[in-house]
């Protein structure tokens, strides 16, 4: 009987381990910040120096499921602008790198969409990625324009797709490790994007940080090492997967708020 | 040979050819070909909502606060019926 109680017992913590890794989350956005949320966190980000052109931006959030939770535009203090002023083309883009990051992250490694760029190369082991889930343009330009940044932003609650591989994507994961969504953010280098990405994220509540178990590979700092790249797969935990610069002072920015891999010297 | 010879043989040779590119010649048919191919991709843009289908004043579901499996799936009906491709559901 003790026996039997033990194995019972067993199984009950294996299955319950078992479904904390397994877990599906539900298509909605409960766990996600709500659009006023995520305004006010990239409001506070961009009138940060980033490194970049300070200009207006986009952010963009969708959840495990692909699906758009928010889409927020604001106004970065440098322009003078009365109303957000982001570049047009830069919305759909912010919501690409947050399917971007939300595609390729998970309980074992989580992807900026920065450390996309490099393997995504001619030569590089993951070259083509770019063109493998393609924007669904009904999605992506559907509706009334005017709306666009608003909370009911015609991609709410929509799967636009889209692979970007440069600075501006990151995932959000929750206390349990289990990637629940991601975010996107555009509209001024991709280098400060990743920047504004990464000071976002962080004024959002329900990122938890990523898993800092043994084994997770974790590649959200962009990496501007580039003639030190390696090519290969192992050593490329520490020293690949790289960005180029974008000509300002992204990579000093980043430094300071640590979303920089710091070469060895 | 004789210069008449050669010039009758000229001139068979000459028919012959002509023959021949009438034969190939297939600018009677490429025309029709094109038409029925604008047809198709004017058929599909019609129908497939990409440039006809959608209406401007769409607005999505409110995400002032977060939102539900329920408005997220009912948006995505929305652009579904546009031109139902099962496969993306």
């Amino acid at each position: 009987m003790k026996k039997n109680i033990r194995s019972l017992a067993i199984a009950s913590v294996l299955l319950s381990s078992s479904a904390a890794v397994v877990a599906a989350p539900n298509n909605d956005c409960k766990s996600l910040p709500s659009h006023s949320e995520l305004q006010t966190a990239l409001t506070a980000a961009i009138q940060e120096s980033n490194g970049g052109l300070d200009f207006d931006m986009w952010a963009t959030v969708v959840n495990r499921y692909g699906a758009v939770c928010a889409v927020v535009k604001a106004i970065n203090k440098a322009t003078g602008n009365e109303e957000a002023d982001p570049w047009p083309g830069s919305r759909v883009i912010s919501a690409q790198k947050a399917n971007t990051s939300n595609s390729f992250s998970n309980r074992q490694v989580s992807w900026s969409s920065a450390s996309l760029y490099g393997v995504s190369q001619p030569g590089g082991s993951l070259f083509g990625l770019q063109e493998s889930n393609p924007v669904d343009p009904r999605a992506a330009y559907r509706g009334n324009a005017k709306h666009y940044g608003e909370s009911n932003d015609p991609l709410n609650g929509l799967k636009v797709g889209g692979i970007n591989v440069f600075g501006g994507g990151l995932a959000i994961y929750d206390a349990e490790g289990n990637v629940i969504g991601a975010l996107g953010v555009s509209g001024d280098t991709s280098c400060a994007d990743h920047n504004v990405a990464w000071r976002t994220r962080a004024g959002l509540s329900q990122h938890v940080g990523a898993p800092t178990t043994e084994g997770f590979v974790n590649l959200e700092k962009i990496n501007y090492n580039v003639a030190n790249a390696s090519k290969t797969i192992g050593e490329a935990k520490t020293n690949g997967f790289t960005h180029p610069l974008c000509g300002f002072s992204e990579d000093t920015v980043g430094k300071t708020i640590g979303s920089v891999v710091v070469p060895a010297t | 040979m004789k210069i008449s010879s050669y010039f009758s043989c000229s001139k068979w040779l000459l028919l012959a050819a002509s023959l021949f590119l009438a034969a190939c010649d297939n600018s009677t048919t490429v025309p029709s070909a094109e038409d029925e191919m604008e047809a198709v991709t004017k058929a599909f843009d019609d129908e497939s909502g990409v440039v006809n289908g959608l209406e401007d004043t769409y607005v999505g579901p409110d995400s002032s606060v977060p939102l539900t499996e329920a408005q997220i799936t009912e948006a995505q009906e929305g652009v579904d019926s546009v031109d139902a491709p099962e496969s993306i559901l």
